[in-house]
């Protein structure tokens, strides 16, 4: 009869360790976690429509939603997005990337994204404004809050109703081939009635452009 | 002493080992002790003998097991432990998290091989035409109501997944599509879809006239653009 060797413990620990990295790649294969931010945001990408490659511009930390939770501001020539990851027990985990086209023809291209940890809402949430510049004649980006009470007749009256005014100026903006990346992170109150517009400005600061930021994305994380 | 005290006596120090570490370890002295018994009977002693002189040779078991006992440290007991509860937690993840249950990985192969399973689609309404948006793949299978020649609201089916088996599809690339008729054209459709992460099932009600030849579906967005003509005048053949 063949005799049984007797395992030792470090040899089952390290078949065991073994198997549990095989198991875990294996998960990675099936896009259940990432290993590293890169592929999380590769996964966020394809779940949002950004098929072509980009590259991260910016990240910043967003500890007050989770301890590792990664705000990345990726773009290439057709858009600029912001994608959420987050460090888990066992890898990188992710949703959609928050992404504005910039393939149409306007001076700026601007989104927004409020992050909300509900569970200490203290009437205040993280918002980001991202975006991009592509008229060379643009040296200040702002951002406009406004609280309507009432309809009005003329979009511009809109801004006699400013409750909150961000300046982005050219210097805090990355500058790309051809255009300029701005990235803000502010804390700001929470309003449901608030509509945010972007209002960009020449270098005697008239007022070139504006328009209501449509991506405005929000999101709530229950910890 | 004979041999079954001797492995009673030195078990007895093996105080951090688990139950089927002591069972292995007993079985290794036995089998060492009988093999030297072996030995000694071979070369001539008998075997009462053989095998008081096997037990003496393994020395005093108390101090025995306790050497044995340091050679078993708790760290890779646990770190053992530790990967062993990694696997079950990933796997049942994958299996009732990711999938959304068997059924949703059934629908996820189907979509690929099958589309036609569990619809009441005809011969004559299948079609089969496929445009690619980026990694995924948007396949129009069947339209249904369609009569030619005259006014009438048919309906469309598509089904998008992606190239590769397992990854995630853009869940709303279907709000990304227009379609154009020779003389109009829809931002969006009205209809019902069933989807997951991996599969999208879309059925689209299309307003189409007598003179209508074609649809014309087309997607532009972030810089990629694809489109697909369906052929009306091959539907119904």
């Amino acid at each position: 009869m063949k005799k049984k060797r007797l395992v030792s413990r470090r040899h089952r620990a390290l078949r065991n360790i073994a198997i549990a990295v095989l198991v875990i790649l294996l998960t990675r294969y099936v896009n259940l976690y990432s290993l590293t931010p890169m592929q999380a945001i590769e996964q966020a990408k394809e779940r949002s429509g950004i098929f072509a490659p980009t590259e991260v511009v910016t990240y910043c930390e967003v500890p007050e939603m989770h301890r590792f939770h990664r705000l990345y501001m990726i773009e290439n020539e057709n858009t600029v997005a912001l994608t959420n990851t987050v460090l888990q027990f066992i890898g990188w985990t992710t949703g959609s990337a928050f992404a504005v086209d910039c393939t149409e023809d306007r001076p700026v291209h601007c989104g927004a994204m409020a992050l909300d940890r509900s569970r200490d809402n203290d009437g205040k949430h993280l918002a980001f404004y991202y975006g991009r510049v592509d008229s060379s004649s643009v040296e200040r980006v702002e951002i406009v809050e406004i609280v309507l009470e009432k309809s009005l007749t003329y979009p511009e009256e809109r801004f006699n109703y400013i409750t909150d005014t961000i300046n982005i100026p050219r210097s805090e903006w990355i500058e790309r081939d051809g255009y300029y990346l701005f990235f803000h992170e502010m804390t700001e109150e929470d309003n449901p009635d608030a509509q945010h517009y972007v209002r960009c400005y020449d270098d005697a600061d008239n007022l070139l452009y504006y328009e209501f930021i449509n991506h405005h994305y929000s999101l709530s994380v229950a910890n | 002493m004979d041999r079954r005290e001797y492995c009673r006596q030195l078990t007895q120090e093996l105080r951090h080992l688990t139950a089927s570490e002591v069972a292995a370890v007993r079985q290794e002295l036995w089998d060492h002790m009988e093999d030297h018994a072996e030995m000694l009977r071979e070369a001539g002693y008998d075997e009462a003998e053989a095998d008081a002189r096997a037990v003496e040779a393994m020395g005093d078991p108390v101090e025995t097991g306790r050497e044995i006992d340091k050679q078993y440290p708790a760290i890779w007991l646990w770190l053992s432990r530790i990967a062993i509860a990694v696997i079950v937690v990933v796997c049942i993840r994958t299996a009732f998290g990711y999938f959304g249950g068997m059924h949703s990985f059934f629908e996820i192969l189907s979509i690929r091989y099958d589309p036609y399973r569990d619809m009441e689609i005809t011969m004559e309404e299948q079609i089969d035409y496929k445009m690619e948006v980026g990694n995924d793949i948007i396949h129009f299978i069947a339209i249904t109501d369609y009569t030619p020649d005259e006014d009438c609201t048919a309906i469309l089916y598509y089904n998008i997944y992606d190239k590769r088996l397992l990854s995630p599809i853009d869940y709303n690339l279907d709000n990304y599509l227009t379609f154009s008729t020779d003389d109009s054209t829809y931002e969006r459709l009205a209809g019902g879809s069933w989807a997951n992460k991996f599969v999208k099932q879309i059925e689209s009600k299309i307003n189409l006239s007598a003179d209508d030849t074609s649809i014309l579906i087309v997607y532009d967005r972030f810089g990629d653009y694809a489109e697909c003509r369906i052929d009306l005048t091959e539907v119904g053949k």
